[in-house]
């Protein structure tokens, strides 16, 4: 009863195969979503919101309307686990469900609010170099001429003093 | 000839003093448009049921006054968003404290926007006689672990409970 050489890498590949997709059965049997209404979920998605939110902010983005998006996400969250607690799965279902979906719309608010804030910068940048330059070029202008007219000045006293000292000589 | 090394050496010595008075202006400018960095903090604190800091409960009847009502304030000054939790626990008031090792009683999240003050008012009923020692302890999300991590934030109330 010999085992023919191709039968082994088989029966190999088979063992494998089997334990993958018992693996994957596992995943995919996560019981989070039964068992709290989605709690869990909307939690991982709020949690996502936030650190993006976090994340603009840090980049110069004005975040007041994401925090409102943000705690009602929140809001939902915490219903939804009040309920999941009672033993109202579908209702806790349907919160968490808002949750997620005002927790993504928060996710692409805070990218627009990134680029917005990017552009302001931006815009900011060329207006101070702008200003600087502007004023640079105005003390600059300012500083000859204000030499000019004080040169001026010390040449007409001088001349004054001359013209004083000539008619007292004579 | 003269005159021309005297114009010269005046030109650099007007450059110079130029350069000087742009760059001293320039520090100036920046230093008083640069705020002082302030120390980040959080704090939580509670009133009374009209808001105040003061006439807080402290002798409660069972069957008479033992359900009162206070207001619990966070305030959130660490220069960026805060998502933050208040834990409610009721200890008999010789376990550690700073945090409580005891089950929260009531929990409540928000989000902070910098420098924003969340007030909430919350309802406690003590069914047991002896001394209790409410407290409330502000916990902020870590962005980066996901989880809650306690402030340090804390403060707590003396209660004491007979019967009627």
């Amino acid at each position: 009863m010999k085992m023919k050489l191709w039968l082994n890498p088989a029966i190999i590949i088979l063992v494998f195969m089997l334990v993958n997709a018992s693996g994957n059965l596992r995943v995919h049997c996560s019981p989070e979503t039964s068992t709290n209404g989605g709690v869990e979920e909307a939690r991982v998605k709020f949690w996502e919101a936030y650190n993006a939110t976090v994340e603009a902010e840090r980049d110069g983005a004005e975040v007041g309307e994401a925090v409102k998006k943000l705690n009602n996400a929140l809001d939902y969250v915490l219903q939804a686990q009040h309920l999941a607690m009672q033993g109202d799965m579908e209702h806790a279902f349907l919160l968490t469900q808002a949750s997620i979906q005002l927790s993504e719309e928060t996710l692409v608010l805070t990218q627009e609010l990134k680029q917005q804030a990017e552009n302001l910068r931006y815009t900011r940048s060329i207006i101070y170099i702008i200003i600087s330059i502007a004023l640079l070029i105005l003390c600059i202008c300012a500083f000859f001429i204000g030499r000019r007219m004080w040169k001026r000045r010390q040449q007409k006293k001088f001349m004054d003093m001359r013209v004083k000292g000539t008619v007292g000589s004579e | 000839m003269s005159s021309d090394k005297m114009g010269e050496e005046e030109k650099t010595v007007a450059v110079a003093v130029l350069s000087a008075i742009i760059v001293l202006a320039s520090l100036l400018v920046y230093t008083l448009l640069t705020p002082v960095p302030q120390k980040p903090f959080v704090s939580i604190y509670y009133l009374n049921s009209e808001k105040k800091a003061e006439n807080y409960p402290e002798l409660l009847v069972l069957g008479e006054n033992n359900t009162f009502l206070l207001w619990v304030g966070v305030e959130n000054f660490m220069g960026k968003i805060e998502y933050s939790s208040v834990l409610v626990k009721v200890s008999n008031g010789t376990g550690q404290v700073d945090p409580s090792p005891a089950d929260p009683d009531h929990s409540f999240e928000k989000v902070l926007l910098d420098k924003e003050t969340w007030g909430f008012p919350i309802t406690m009923t003590m069914n047991q006689t002896g001394n209790h020692r409410v407290l409330f302890e502000l916990w902020l999300f870590d962005e980066f672990e996901n989880i809650f991590i306690y402030s340090r934030s804390w403060c707590s109330l003396w209660l004491d409970v007979i019967e009627s």
